[in-house]
C-alpha cells in the first residue's frame, strides 16, 4: 500500500480487507463511539501528512460478543448482558464520552443496537463518488447519530446525510441494497480471517492495529519513522 | 495517584515503565492496588465455532500482537505463557505491603514476564524479596482489594484513579499528566 487512493481502488466490485492503493485502511462503524472520537484525529493526520486513506466500513454485530440490551426513556427495557460486560460497556461511553467532549461532540449513549449497515455502504458510497467530500460526510453523520438525531436504518435519513455533504445521493438507494451491499457484505466475510474484528482498526503495511490509540505510531510510522518509535497514546 | 494492576496483565506489564516515568518527572507518588483480573491464552479455533467464538479468538490473538508490539517498542522482555496461571499470592503480598510497594511490584512485573516465575509460590515470592501473608490471610486481602475495586469501578488494569477520575489503559497518560499538573 502506497501512494494516494486511486479512483480504481474505490470502484473494484470486491476490496481485499487487507489490501488498498492507499497507504493506510481505516474501518469504522458509526455506532461504535470508539470509532466516533476517531474520526477527528484520523482525519488530522491524513491532513497533516498529506495522504489519503482508505476509509471502510466494518458493521459490527455487537451481539455476538457484547450481549445486547435495548433502552428506553434511559431505562434498560431488554438485556442479556452479564454485570460485567455492564460495567465494560458503561466505563466504554464514559471514556468515549469525556474524549468527545473534548472535540466539542455530544455523546449520548445509544438507546439499541442498530443495524448501521446503510449508514456504512455510505462510506463506500462517498469514498467512490466523491472521496474529497469523506471528512464532511463524517460531520454530517457522527454526529448527529450520537446526538440522537439520526435513524441511520433509514434510507432516505442516510440519503439526506450524503447530500449535506455535498454529495449526489442519486442512485444510493439502489445501490445500498444491490452493488454497495453485495460489496460491504463480501468485506465483512473477510474481516475475522484477516484478524479485524472491531473499530477504529488501522492496516498499514504489516500492521493491523485496534484503537486510535496507535495514532502516535501510525503518524511516526508513515512519515519516515524519524526517531524512537512511540508508545500508544490518545491525543487530548 | 492511584494505581491498580494485576501482574498477569500484558497491558498492566506495558504501562509500568511510562507510569514510573510519568511519576518521576512529575515527581508524584504512587500507590499501587491489586487488580484481580482474569487473563486467558489464544484460544485455539474450533471447528464449527460461533461469530462470538471467533470474535474472541481473533481479538486475543491481535492483542497478543500488539503487545508484542509495543514491547519491541518499549524495549522490554515479554514472554506471554499458553495458561496465565494465577497471582493471587503475590495481590494479596501487595494488598498488605506497609512499605513503599514500588521495588516490590517492578520485581514481581519482571519475574512474571521475563522470567516466568510463578507469582503463587511463597518461595519465589520471598526471593523477590517479601514476605507473602499466610495462607489464612490472602483470602481477606483478596476480598479487601476486590472491595476497593468495586468502590473505584476499576473492571480492568492498569486503572488510574486520578483527581476523581478512572482511566484504564496507559493511553490515557497525557489527560492523567494534565489533571496532576492543574493539581
Amino acid at each position: 500500500m502506497h501512494g494516494l487512493l486511486s479512483h480504481n481502488a474505490c470502484v473494484n466490485t470486491q476490496l481485499n480487507a487487507l489490501q488498498s492503493d492507499a497507504p493506510l485502511i481505516i474501518y469504522v462503524d458509526i455506532k461504535s463511539p470508539y470509532a466516533f472520537v476517531a474520526i477527528k484525529p484520523t482525519l488530522a493526520l491524513e491532513s497533516e501528512l498529506g495522504l489519503q486513506f482508505d476509509w471502510r466500513p466494518l458493521t459490527l454485530d455487537i451481539p455476538s460478543y457484547l450481549g445486547s440490551a435495548r433502552k428506553k426513556a434511559g431505562k434498560v427495557v431488554e438485556s442479556n448482558r452479564s454485570p460485567e460486560q455492564w460495567m465494560g460497556v458503561k466505563y466504554a461511553y464514559r471514556d468515549a464520552r469525556r474524549y468527545a467532549e473534548q472535540q466539542g461532540y455530544i455523546l449520548k449513549g445509544t438507546e439499541k443496537i442498530w443495524d448501521s449497515s446503510i449508514i456504512n455502504i455510505a462510506i463506500l458510497w462517498v469514498m467512490r463518488h466523491a472521496r474529497e467530500k469523506i471528512a464532511d460526510f463524517f460531520e454530517a453523520a457522527y454526529p448527529p447519530f450520537w446526538r440522537r438525531e439520526l435513524d441511520v436504518e433509514d434510507v432516505n435519513v442516510v440519503c439526506r446525510v450524503i447530500e449535506s455533504a455535498g454529495v449526489s445521493s442519486v442512485g444510493f438507494s439502489d445501490y445500498q441494497s444491490g452493488a454497495g451491499r453485495a460489496l460491504h457484505d463480501n468485506l465483512q466475510t473477510q474481516l475475522h480471517p484477516a484478524g479485524i474484528y472491531g473499530v477504529p482498526t488501522y492496516v498499514f503495511d504489516e500492521h493491523i492495529l485496534f484503537g486510535r490509540e496507535h495514532l502516535p505510531y501510525v503518524r511516526w510510522h508513515l512519515s519516515g519513522k524519524q526517531g524512537p518509535a512511540p508508545d500508544i497514546a490518545y491525543g487530548i | 495517584m492511584d494505581i491498580f494492576v494485576d501482574f498477569k496483565s500484558p497491558a498492566a506489564y506495558l504501562a509500568l515503565q511510562p507510569t514510573l516515568a510519568l511519576a518521576e518527572r512529575l515527581q508524584v507518588e504512587i500507590n499501587w492496588h491489586p487488580c484481580l483480573t482474569r487473563q486467558s491464552g489464544v484460544p485455539e479455533p474450533q471447528l464449527g465455532e460461533d461469530k462470538g467464538t471467533t470474535h474472541r479468538r481473533v481479538r486475543a490473538m491481535q492483542r497478543q500482537r500488539t503487545f508484542l508490539h509495543y514491547a519491541g517498542v518499549q524495549k522490554i522482555t515479554m514472554n506471554f505463557r499458553d495458561d496465565p496461571g494465577s497471582t493471587d499470592l503475590a495481590l494479596a503480598t501487595l494488598e498488605t505491603l506497609a512499605a513503599d510497594s514500588t521495588p516490590f511490584v517492578i520485581a514481581a512485573f519482571k519475574a512474571y514476564w521475563t522470567s516466568n516465575q510463578d507469582l503463587n509460590d511463597p518461595d519465589v515470592l520471598r526471593r523477590l524479596p517479601c514476605t507473602p501473608p499466610t495462607p489464612s490471610e490472602v483470602s481477606s486481602a483478596l476480598d479487601q482489594a476486590f472491595e476497593r475495586m468495586q468502590a473505584h469501578g476499576v473492571i480492568d488494569a492498569p486503572a488510574y484513579f486520578v483527581a476523581g477520575q478512572l482511566f484504564i489503559g496507559r493511553e490515557h497518560l497525557p489527560w492523567i499528566e494534565r489533571l496532576i499538573k492543574d493539581g
